[in-house]
């Protein structure tokens, strides 16, 4: 694994323009950063990221089997009880769920450790999935990289195999739904959009504030139809929190991904992860956070965070690191601290993803402190 | 190869793209579902081995009948030729549909109120879809470097339909009817929450 500083493509922004990646600079900061890629080996790609996301993903999988069925352990991860017997059925049910990223720290050398799973609204998606791969084609084409260069990404085909799957098992269309401004996000939801289309299922749009609902406590859209499909870009957990929480158990919607997501979701599964699967490899000893005092060596992460928000990291030398963010005062935990690896004072972080239940490729998005945060570049990587 | 095989966007975006990877050996085999192959006319798709004879027909049919209905129109023969190509658009009188054959005509014709011009058809795209197939026509791009994808069209899946295994065999029933929404607004209160990750 190397950081290679290379060329850009002269027209790239006008094709991010004319292709939808509107956010590849955010507040004027560059995200898609192509100045450089990532440059592994196909053994490296295949033993250290593609194997131990499978494995890793059979192990969420089955932790979820055994959390629905224990409740002290769904209290444990602070899910209200209210919704347990529906997330409970949504497993026993046809899995309906699309994808998942896992985040790893790797450098080349060593098991690549998990740092956590966002498997209910994992983003960088488009960019990983669609804008990455034209970016090595065309290096390819211009000679920039060799015509044998290769990347760890089939997520475009995997994505639109998988949405063709579950619309057979849903009814359609499916809502594709986000938060009404948020740039990012509503890009995703498009370029998801364009995948159901090609995998030749009925969807339409919706703002998730736009959700409205109905007398027979079913959730309809701005036409006073029934909304029985939903893939929603929008946490979980903040659902439940919100005043139509409740009426989604009774509501017949189906969720994309679905409600036993909200397990894996939660960041006190690295803890349960930890105590089954003591010095795996791909793992970090993680256990739920006794009193307020985080430990040298040690990183506190509530069980709700996104986009790394609310990260308090203290070095073995005790230095210490604290994201700003909104998730203050919510139950947390505690992964032994494994720093990312430094490549010219940036800190890579694989995200490597999982449709269906298959792995199918990875984005990287670098920091230049060790917690990635929604600042974070994007930089493209290659087999070579 | 450890990358999808074709890309493509039909919705985001000015204008619909297809692009494959450059490594040609990928070709052969079934195409998978949203991997989207190029045929001049359906005897080159018939020969491919890809798709059976009736659903290479029954594809090219589906194309060109969108093509006819929806093929690019330009008030003049310039403004399809920059997009298109110098020798690839034709012109159509009002009424008339788009031709695959469509003789060019020449510049110096005078062009009337109702006539239009159009690409010719320069083939078709065809995939597998769902439970059915889909076709579209493609027009070469002014750099006949890229095809320019029209607008799709199904076609059911004929003698040999594709369908992916475990696939049921028709769509869910659409939902029925409207219902009196009582409250909107019940989600997406708290708009820092966000997704990512």
């Amino acid at each position: 694994m190397q950081r290679i500083s290379i060329q850009e493509r002269p027209g790239w922004r006008q094709q991010a323009a004319e292709y939808g990646f509107a956010f590849h600079t955010i507040d004027g900061e560059r995200y898609w950063d192509e100045s450089a890629y990532y440059a592994f080996t196909l053994k490296q790609v295949e033993n250290d990221l593609e194997a131990p996301t499978e494995e890793l993903h059979q192990m969420a999988l089955a932790l979820v089997d055994e959390v629905v069925n224990r409740e002290e352990l769904l209290g444990r991860l602070a899910i209200p009880s209210l919704y347990w017997d529906w997330i409970r059925d949504s497993w026993r049910q046809e899995r309906t769920h699309l994808y998942g990223r896992l985040d790893l720290a790797y450098s080349g050398q060593g098991p690549a450790k998990l740092y956590e799973l966002n498997y209910d609204t994992p983003t960088s998606l488009y960019e990983a999935a669609f804008f990455q791969w034209l970016w090595l084609e065309e290096q390819i084409e211009r000679g920039t990289l060799p015509a044998a260069a290769d990347q760890f990404n089939s997520l475009q085909e995997q994505l639109v195999a998988r949405l063709g799957e579950i619309g057979g098992l849903l009814p359609q269309p499916i809502y594709f739904s986000a938060v009404r401004d948020a740039t990012e996000d509503l890009a995703t939801v498009a370029y998801l959009r364009d995948c159901a289309e090609q995998a030749g299922i009925a969807h339409r749009e919706i703002a998730i504030e736009d959700i409205g609902l109905g007398s027979d406590g079913r959730f309809t859209d701005l036409d006073d139809q029934r909304i029985d499909s939903l893939f929603k870009l929008y946490p979980l957990e903040t659902m439940f929190e919100e005043s139509f929480g409740a009426a989604l158990p009774n509501s017949g919607v189906q969720l994309i991904e679905p409600p036993w997501k909200a397990i894996l979701s939660n960041k006190g599964i690295l803890a349960l992860l930890w105590e089954r699967h003591q010095n795996h490899p791909n793992l970090l000893r993680a256990e739920f956070s006794q009193g307020p005092v985080v430990y040298p060596g040690r990183v506190r992460k509530p069980f709700f965070s996104r986009e790394g928000a609310n990260i308090t990291l203290i070095t073995p030398q005790g230095e210490k690191l604290q994201s700003p963010g909104p998730y203050d005062g919510g139950p947390t935990v505690d992964q032994a601290f494994h720093p990312l690896p430094s490549f010219d004072g940036r800190f890579p972080l694989v995200g490597s993803w999982v449709i269906g239940d298959q792995a199918a490729g990875i984005g990287i998005r670098e920091d230049r402190t060790l917690i990635t945060q929604n600042s974070s570049c994007f930089v493209p990587h290659a087999i070579i | 190869m450890k990358r999808t095989r074709t890309i493509r966007l039909v919705l985001m975006g000015i204008s619909p793209l297809i692009l494959s990877a450059c490594n040609p050996s990928v070709q052969g085999g079934r195409p998978q579902p949203g991997e989207e192959r190029l045929y001049p006319n359906a005897d080159a798709c018939i020969a491919s081995g890809d798709f059976s004879r009736a659903d290479c027909n029954a594809a090219f049919a589906a194309a060109l009948e969108e093509h006819q209905k929806s093929a690019p129109s330009f008030a003049t023969r310039a403004e399809c030729a920059q997009q298109y190509g110098d020798r690839s658009c034709a012109e159509v009188s009002s009424g008339a549909s788009g031709s695959l054959a469509g003789s060019e005509a020449t510049d110096n014709e005078t062009q009337t109120s109702h006539s239009s011009f159009m690409p010719f058809m320069a083939g078709m795209l065809m995939g597998r879809a769902f439970n059915n197939g889909y076709a579209r026509p493609a027009y070469t791009d002014s750099n006949k470097q890229t095809v320019r994808p029209g607008a799709g069209n199904y076609w059911s899946g004929g003698s040999n339909p594709v369908r992916q295994p475990g696939a049921p065999t028709s769509l869910p029933p659409p939902p029925q009817g409207k219902i009196v929404t009582q409250a909107r607004s019940g989600f997406g209160s708290n708009n820092t929450a966000r997704s990512g990750g």
